[in-house]
């Protein structure tokens, strides 16, 4: 009996000890939310040693993402800070100092001819046009409206040069950076994170997801939105971006039919191949660019080119079905 | 039996039942089951669980009613009505966001971090 009795005291203690360990000197999971930057929610979960560490790392990287917002901006001006409005209402003289503008202009300019012209980040004035109906949520744009505008989206009349200068050379012509701009911001603001020393984290601005590290129980878990409800597939990351462009992120519906956010250069309307096309890539930039260049582009092109980057894809049909690149599974 | 052999029982179920509640006060903790967090401006507003239906006025922005395990934006103040006409959600990690008026709706627990 006192054998038993001792036996199971040992237990209970090692059990006690077990609770009351996971409770203290290790990480704990800080999570916070802004609504303030990119016209979307940016979320921030990290592991941190107190929540002092955690705040001065969420204030920095929110500090840098006001910043880039700032500099992206296309309808808006802020007291000395020349964007992309400056550029597009200054044409020619073009804009001198802004290097994270240039190697966005840079990378949208790769894209446009990696996409076959499908991703183009000159389509501002295209744009224009679906934003302004998607505010009212009422109408749709009339296709002359439309094409009259896409005379003005030629990217050969936008520059990035060496020196850092950008230009347009087209006073009509305007830049949309949505296509890139989340995602390259979210690669500089985990810059920022790591610099203040969290490197257990995930940062998601409106669906452009970026990681480093991991959880005390395994990896990140990032849920792939089912189109209609629900979950559809989960990945497990490390280190990695996770970017989904899906018909379900920004849309209006006028008379039975949804119009999104995801414009076709080439008809100027919504694309419909697919329903989402999610991607998984080491480099948060190249994430985005090659999620919405692969919602525009038809599979087998949009395979090769993300077998070309090194990035996994998963494409969600409009019947639900779906595919996926040779190398998504070992995610899943 | 000897007082002694009860007095050892007894130790060894008190000692059993201490287990029982240090585990399920640990596990309980861990899993947050499916509740909806409300955040107003990055600050918590309220946590509710699915399983209660309830319809919570956030500070006279919005009107998020929980039903059938699912919670959605009943009504709101914002100028385009995104997160009205949002489906509603039940899924850990899932979330609806009005813009306009800086307010989250998430679904916590479950296995996703982010939902994209």
């Amino acid at each position: 009996m006192k054998k038993l009795v001792s036996l199971l005291l040992c237990i209970s203690f090692c059990s006690l000890c077990l609770c009351a360990c996971s409770g203290s000197g290790e990480k704990a999971r800080y999570n916070v939310v802004y609504t303030d930057v990119f016209d979307t929610v940016t979320e921030f979960t990290a592991y941190c040693y107190s929540e002092e560490e955690f705040n001065k790392a969420a204030e920095a990287m929110h500090a840098e993402l006001l910043r880039l917002h700032k500099l992206f901006d296309i309808y808006n001006s802020y007291d000395g800070v020349k964007n992309v409005r400056t550029l597009c209402e200054n044409p020619g003289t073009g804009l001198r100092g802004v290097p994270e503008l240039c190697a966005l202009v840079e990378l949208g300019k790769e894209y446009y001819s990696l996409s076959g012209g499908k991703l183009n980040i000159a389509l501002g004035a295209v744009l224009r046009i679906w934003h302004e109906y998607r505010e009212k949520g009422t109408g749709v744009p009339s296709a002359a409206e439309l094409r009259k505008a896409s005379e003005h989206t030629d990217i050969s009349k936008v520059s990035a040069s060496p020196e850092g200068i950008v230009a347009v050379s087209d006073p009509e012509l305007k830049l949309d950076l949505g296509a890139v701009a989340k995602g390259y911001a979210s690669g500089l603001a985990a810059k920022v994170i790591k610099d203040m020393g969290v490197t257990d984290f995930a940062l998601n601005i409106g669906g452009n997801v970026v990681t480093s590290g991991e959880k005390p129980n395994g990896k990140w878990v990032i849920g792939v939105q089912d189109p209609d409800e629900g979950i559809y597939a989960k990945v497990r990351v490390s280190g990695e971006s996770v970017v989904t462009s899906g018909d379900y992120q920004r849309y209006y519906e006028y008379e039975g039919v949804r119009y999104h956010h995801i414009i076709d250069p080439e008809t100027l309307f919504p694309a419909d191949r697919y329903r989402s096309v999610t991607v998984i890539c080491g480099d948060p930039a190249q994430a985005d660019a090659l999620s919405t260049a692969l919602f525009l582009m038809p599979l087998e092109e949009g395979k090769a080119l993300a077998k070309s980057r090194g990035a996994e894809a998963l494409w969600i049909l409009p019947d639900k079905s779906s595919v996926r690149t040779d190398g998504f599974e070992k995610y899943e | 039996m000897s007082k002694q052999a009860k007095r050892d029982i007894a130790l060894v179920l008190a000692l059993l039942a201490l287990c029982a509640a240090a585990y399920f006060a640990v596990s309980s903790s861990r899993t947050e089951g499916n509740i909806c967090e409300i955040t107003v401006s990055g600050e918590v507003f309220g946590r509710f669980p699915l399983a209660r239906e309830k319809a919570v006025d956030v500070n006279g922005l919005c009107t998020v009613v929980i039903k059938d395990g699912a919670v959605y934006v009943a009504s709101s103040t914002c100028p385009n009505k995104t997160c009205v006409s949002h489906r509603a959600i039940s899924r850990g990690g899932e979330a609806i966001i009005c813009i306009p008026n800086a307010v989250v709706v998430r679904v916590l627990g479950g296995e996703a971090d982010f939902v994209v």
